[in-house]
């Protein structure tokens, strides 16, 4: 744990920024807007995310995890215009996190998504129109449609393990987590951890 | 003045571009693997990224010229790939226009190929591969196969270097299970007589790019955003992280103070001084230098060496030493600040934590089995019988990328001898550089010639055939009776062994009589 203490501050003014404060974390938690946001499932992902914030049930525990392991499968966080061919709600909430908040949990705040999407040049859009997406080629191949028994590249996917339980590690630090977050079900290990967890990450930047 | 005219031209001509070749080309999402068939078992292919970028003069490069830019600050990489299945075939066909016309200096109207595509691929998928090979680069004649099947083909004679010979049960029989730990994804597929067994191949969602993204998060959290540094993760975490023998016991040893001796720090790149990251000296009073990581300080005397007569133009350099040629005492360097512009990245648990997910995917809440499971997932399908499964389990090949994590080979066996029944013998090995593999099995592949032809689609028939190719696409047959150029079975007519054979092999091999298979092998 220690060694996150030991990046000095000096270090921390030139080309890399650091990452120990919260605006950081956020750094961290954009990339999932911008790499979830491909084709289709980008207002779809928006709304979903709004919806965490509200009413934190294991339904949308699973789909803010499920984000997250889609940020990762992602190939590249920046593929200029592969968003736009779904069309874009403009009009989606985002929810921006009051840093502000004097308890150590954030709260939401209502706004408007900021203009950066809407005011794309029309032939951004028009290159991003011919990139598409895995998963966006995957709905309109029908496979789900495939006759019973035929091997595909849904079948394929590996099930759950069973041979071995989850294990449970601290989303902060790494070492063995014994607490889980009420809100968000994310691990943690220590009431310093905790404290991290909840000023910078709890639901919003896994999202 | 005259000799100035006289000089010649800058730009040195081409060689004229090779023709009547098989190009075999291994289109990974992370990698592109390319080689001639002709030069034939020697040969090394050409590894270059595939992916384009815009460096910064605004120019975009991909192929050898990406692996070439210095400053890999930010470098933003765009991919054809997403999820290890083309969707941008646009840039897909110029990365790999560049590649062959740029690096291999081949002209693709003149030439056959050999190209992998990964299991499963989508119909559009598959359209897309034909179209740009035949319609847009051109190529006489196309075979594709999975990457598992080259590997397999390759396993098969890479006998001389891990001990098996032709005379292998598993050789002969065309059988094993190949693990494929890459970039975008995990498979392991069951072959069985040369066939890869539609139900025996498991994907698991977890490759190389996965760990990469994983750590960038770790890092972005705990010490500098680098969210926007994939080539400068991807490169810290293939210098720094290594499977752990056991997780629990490696993070007790990452709780003594700063992280003990299981702490690393990676130098970031600067773009000026220091173009691609290495890991520092762990030992800083020791002069064992690390391959990567000649400091500065050793830069500045080899100038001074050099140009003795420049010296004092280059004083501004730095601080200046003696120009003597003998290491510098440790105390010097311990007076010095400690390399003040250099920007560290420390690494403890996630050294071993980010591989550590091909092994525990749940980790990061992946609801999929590891990589040793899948394996079990592969052989243990409803088409196999027992003495066929035997077979697979006697030839565990494992290959990809991921596999050279260190220490992976050694927890991948332990961990997967408890999961599969005492009755099967488990013989386990890697390929010999498994990023290669693959491309490598393509070239023994297209060696054999009336093989290769027997196999390969003509651009004629392909274009003759465009309407019930693309409908053999659309059916999702496995093996679809149109012939489409896609690879039934790796080799030629296997061997065949019936079951009593197969058991009396394996009785041969039981454990008690491993010490003498580990030795025969060696
Ligand atoms: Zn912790
Ligand atoms: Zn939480």
């Amino acid at each position: 744990m220690s060694f996150v203490q030991d990046v000095t501050p000096e270090l921390a003014s030139s080309r890399y920024g650091t990452a120990t404060t919260s605006e950081a974390a956020a750094a961290a938690g954009t990339m999932t807007a911008k790499t979830s946001g491909s084709g289709a499932r980008k207002s779809s992902r928006a709304r979903s995310i709004s919806k965490a914030m509200r009413r934190v049930d294991a339904a949308t525990r699973a789909e803010v995890a499920a984000a997250r392991l889609d940020s990762f499968e992602s190939d590249v966080a920046i593929v200029p215009g592969q968003d736009g061919d779904g069309g874009v709600d403009s009009d989606d909430e985002e929810f921006v996190f009051n840093e502000n908040a004097r308890d150590g949990e954030a709260t939401m705040v209502k706004g408007k998504k900021k203009g950066t999407r809407t005011t794309r040049g029309a032939a951004e859009h028009k290159r991003a129109a011919a990139a598409r997406t895995f998963n966006a080629l995957l709905e309109q191949s029908f496979i789900d449609r495939a006759p019973k028994g035929t091997p595909t590249y849904l079948t394929a996917a590996a099930g759950p393990s069973k041979a071995s339980a989850p294990r449970k590690f601290c989303s902060v630090c790494g070492f063995a987590a014994p607490y889980g977050c009420a809100r968000c079900g994310m691990r943690f290990c220590s009431k310093k951890c905790s404290a991290v967890h909840a000023e910078t990450r709890c639901l919003k930047m896994v999202g | 003045m005259g000799p100035h005219r006289a000089r010649p031209p800058h730009r040195v001509a081409l060689p004229p571009a090779r023709a009547d070749v098989t190009v075999v080309v291994d289109l990974g999402a992370g990698t592109l693997k390319l080689a001639f068939a002709e030069d034939g078992d020697g040969t090394t292919p050409i590894a270059v990224p595939n992916a384009s970028a815009r460096a910064r003069g605004g120019a975009s490069v991909s192929g050898s010229a990406l692996a070439a830019v210095t400053d890999v600050n930010g470098l933003a990489l765009r991919r054809a790939h997403d999820r290890g299945y083309c969707v941008n075939w646009e840039l897909q066909r110029e990365v790999l226009r560049e590649a062959l016309e740029g690096d291999l200096g081949v002209d693709a109207r003149k030439c056959d190929l050999v190209i992998t595509e990964a299991p499963f691929a989508l119909p559009a998928t598959r359209e897309g591969l034909d179209a740009m090979v035949f319609e847009d680069l051109g190529f006489r004649r196309m075979l594709v196969a999975t990457p598992a099947q080259l590997a397999k083909r390759y396993a098969d004679r890479a006998e001389a270097e891990d001990g098996r010979d032709a005379g292998d049960l598993c050789v002969l029989a065309r059988a094993g299970v190949v693990l494929d730990v890459g970039f975008s994804f995990t498979h392991a597929t069951a072959i069985c007589g040369g066939v890869e067994i539609a139900r025996g191949i498991r994907r698991l969602n977890l490759g190389g790019k996965t760990l990469t993204n994983y750590l960038k998060e770790l890092v972005s959290f705990r010490q500098w955003n680098m969210m926007d540094e994939s080539v400068v993760i991807e490169d810290a975490k293939e210098k720094a992280c290594y499977v752990a023998d056991d997780v629990m016991a490696e993070l007790e040893k990452c709780k003594v103070k700063r992280g003990g001796a299981v702490r690393r720090e990676y130098v970031l790149p600067d773009g000026i001084h220091i173009l691609r990251g290495y890991i520092k000296d762990i030992d800083e009073g020791k002069k064992d230098k690390n391959k990567n990581g000649e400091d500065e300080g050793e830069n500045d005397e080899d100038d001074e060496d050099e140009d003795e007569d420049d010296d004092e133009d280059f004083g501004a350099k730095g601080p200046k030493r003696g120009k003597k040629k003998q290491p510098k005492p440790p105390m010097a360097k311990a007076l010095k600040p400690a390399e003040p512009d250099h920007q560290v990245l420390t690494l403890v648990n996630e050294r071993f934590m980010v591989p550590e997910t091909l092994f525990h995917p749940s980790d990061i809440g992946a609801r999929q089995c590891g990589v040793t499971e899948l394996v079990t997932q592969a052989v243990e399908n409803d088409d196999l019988c027992d003495a066929q499964r035997a077979l697979c389990y006697l030839d565990v090949f494992v290959t990809g990328g991921c596999s050279l994590f260190p220490n992976f080979m050694e927890r991948f066996e332990r961990d997967l001898r408890p999961l599969i029944s005492e009755s099967y013998v488990i013989r386990v090995r890697r390929a010999k550089d498994p990023i290669l593999a693959a491309c490598l099995g393509g070239v023994d592949l297209a060696r054999d010639r009336k093989f290769f032809e027997e196999n390969a689609i003509t651009k004629e028939e392909y274009l003759a055939n465009k309407a019930s190719i693309r409908e053999a696409h659309q059916s999702l047959e496995f093996h679809p009776s149109v012939r489409t150029g896609r690879l039934r079975a790796y080799a030629r007519e296997p061997t065949k062994f019936d079951a009593n054979r197969i058991k009396a092999e394996c009785m041969k091999l039981t454990p008690t009589n491993e010490r003498e298979i580990e030795r025969a092998s060696e």
